[in-house]
């Protein structure tokens, strides 16, 4: 039997038509109230961060993970070679789905179990590093996570377990290699889990008493700069953006008369990628998008995935448990009712659209306050002027939003 | 980076177009222009054509506004909005940007005209495999060539519950599979193969020929 589609493929319909349109003119009409007449005073800059505890009352979960992982990676490679395999499940939907609802929970919880962190403290490798240095910051991440996406939405062969085993093997290495040389802080900016659990995590409710001060907060020095964040956030939504397009028939289409499937697809997702990074460091002038795109980016992907996740989830661990002998009948047929679904997913976007307005318009607003601070009088720049200056990224968030609910209307 | 601006302007205000034309191909199909579909089809074109002004005027100024030659105020110009805080310089420059003005609302005129005169999309030849459907049966067919699906894969709207009377041939052998329903059936060149099944579970399911050719997606609601 074909091992093809180890991961069923979500099965939406797409949106309809009309929650489309409605929650395309709520965008427009929230993004311009909440940044001209609401918010109006910055509120969220400046509220102290907790550091992520790696170590204290972890180390049984550290532990738990560990050993999950090595079993499921052990499993991959040698267990049944067939849809029964749980290592697509886990790698896919575990932990590249479930990481952001994870994270936008909890905060940066990939850090706090990183499995790799806890070999390469189990295997007390030097922990400062033989050639400790800055290295090139965050953009070793961002090359693993182009990989990763590559590796999740082209790869041919990719849901048959041993490439997933092999995979996994050979990027833990790879990371424990960079890691002996670089000391452990490589993982916090090297692990592409670790970033997009710390960029995810920034939107955590329960780690900060302010909602919402994580994503004003500054990106940790590790990252050097702002452009790397920026092509973090570029590859993981772009790549989900790349997901839903190339769901589409005209899409198939496209690529049975060029007839190279793996070349186009590869082609296509750089581009994407590129694309989304050049708008998001170009679309404003000197106001920085990435921390307003997270939001944008979040529900997007909780959007694409949340049937996925619904579906799959539940249906890998069964897997693992039948593995075992048990349960032997089991089966998780939860099919989600199309219009929750779509609520849902509208619902998604919308939230992301205004999170990330008003972190962006708070950025926008605190830097005009940087700007006469040396001024007298308390009077800071005009609001016009502060407006006239987030419009290309308010323009530009509302057309993040709207690419995203068009494209799960052509899914 | 004002060009840019510019352009990312210009395609916020094509991509208005979207929502004005559907909303004007639900107006034109509209039983009644007072029922609440129809309503908001007026309301969504009102809003989108306007963006589709305000965005392409405000591309236009980005695009054509020069620097102004001596920035002596610190505070950030040349934002796109902050057409009236600096005097446009008189003369026909003036005036030829005046004109340049009203251009959005021409081009949002334009782009609206098509709605108004659109006609059906037509029918794909479909090749027949699966002889003629029954009355409530939906009907679809595809043929794989060459390893591309023919007719281009395209989606089929089956109504929930209905019969889907599905016929695929093949000029080489292939299995094809229906996904979320799992079927699977293999195909011989010279012999189509025909399923009929009831299509009880609402979703989008792709018909592929493995590994991975798109045939059609059937879209069960």
């Amino acid at each position: 039997m074909p091992l093809a589609h180890g991961v069923g493929g979500s099965a939406d319909l797409p949106l309809p038509l009309d929650l489309v349109l409605q929650a395309g003119a709520a965008t427009v009409v929230l993004s311009f109230l909440i940044a001209a007449a609401v918010w109006t005073r910055p509120r969220l800059a400046g509220h102290p961060q907790r550091p992520v505890r790696t170590a204290g009352k972890l180390p049984g979960l550290r532990m738990l993970v560990l050993v999950a992982s090595l079993y499921l990676v052990a499993d991959a490679l040698a267990g049944p070679r067939s849809a029964a395999n749980p290592a697509a499940h886990a790698l896919f939907v575990w932990l590249w789905v479930g990481l952001v609802p994870l994270s936008a929970l909890c905060g940066p919880v990939w850090r706090a179990v990183n499995p790799l962190r806890t070999v390469f403290r189990l295997l007390r490798l030097p922990r400062a590093g033989l050639r400790p240095g800055p290295g090139a910051g965050v953009w070793p991440g961002v090359l693993w996570l182009l990989a990763f996406v590559w590796f999740e939405l082209v790869a041919p062969h990719r849901t048959d377990p041993v490439v997933v085993g092999c995979a996994l093997l050979g990027y833990a290495a790879a990371q424990l290699a960079m890691a002996v040389l670089r000391g452990e802080e490589w993982f916090a900016r090297g692990d592409c889990f670790e970033v997009y659990s710390e960029l995810a995590g920034r939107l955590s409710p329960l780690r900060r008493r302010t909602p919402l001060s994580g994503l004003a907060a500054p990106f940790p020095a590790a990252y050097r700069g702002a452009a790397g964040p920026a092509a973090f956030v570029a590859v993981w939504w772009g790549s989900t953006v790349f997901d839903s397009a190339s769901g589409s028939p005209a899409w198939a289409g496209f690529v049975q008369r060029t007839g190279h499937p793996a070349l186009s697809a590869t082609v296509a997702l750089t581009l994407v990628c590129a694309g989304v990074f050049l708008a998001v460091r170009k679309a404003a002038r000197g106001l920085d998008v990435t921390a307003s795109l997270i939001p944008v980016a979040a529900g997007y992907t909780l959007a694409h995935y949340l049937s996925l996740l619904v579906v799959e989830g539940p249906r890998g661990l069964l897997l693992v448990i039948q593995q075992w002998g048990l349960a032997p009948g089991a089966a998780w047929a939860v099919v989600p009712l199309p219009p929750v679904i779509a609520g849902a997913q509208v619902t998604l976007i919308l939230l992301g659209h205004v999170l990330g307005v008003i972190v962006a318009h708070d950025a926008a607003l605190a830097a005009g306050a940087r700007v006469t601070a040396g001024a007298p009088g308390p009077a800071a720049r005009p609001m016009l002027a502060t407006l006239a200056d987030e419009l290309p990224l308010v323009l530009f968030m509302i057309g993040c939003t709207w690419t995203g609910l068009l494209l799960l209307f052509v899914r | 980076m004002r060009v840019l601006t510019g352009l990312v302007l210009l395609v916020s205000s094509a991509a208005f177009t979207v929502p004005a034309l559907l909303g004007m191909t639900t107006l034109l199909s509209a039983p009644s222009l007072l029922s609440a579909p129809a309503l908001f089809a007026a309301f969504v074109l009102v809003v989108s054509s306007a963006s589709i002004a305000v965005f392409a005027q405000l591309a236009m100024l980005a695009l054509t506004r020069r620097r102004p030659v001596r920035p002596d105020p610190p505070a950030p110009a040349g934002a796109p909005l902050a057409g009236h805080s600096e005097p446009l310089p008189p003369g026909p420059a003036a005036l030829q940007r005046r004109t340049l003005r009203t251009v959005p609302f021409l081009m949002a005129a334009l782009a609206l005209l098509p709605g108004c005169a659109s006609a059906p999309a037509a029918q794909a030849a479909s090749p027949a495999a699966c002889g003629p459907a029954a009355r409530d049966q939906v009907r679809a067919d595809a043929a794989l060539r060459e390893g591309r699906a023919q007719p281009a894969p395209r989606r089929v709207s089956v109504p929930l519950g209905s019969q889907v009377r599905l016929g695929i041939s093949a000029d080489t052998a292939a299995d094809i599979h229906v996904h979320g329903y799992d079927l699977r059936y293999p195909v011989q060149p010279g012999q189509p193969a025909c399923v009929v099944f009831v299509a009880s579970r609402p979703g989008l399911f792709d018909v592929e020929a493995h590994p991975d050719i798109l045939l059609l997606q059937l879209e069960v609601k």
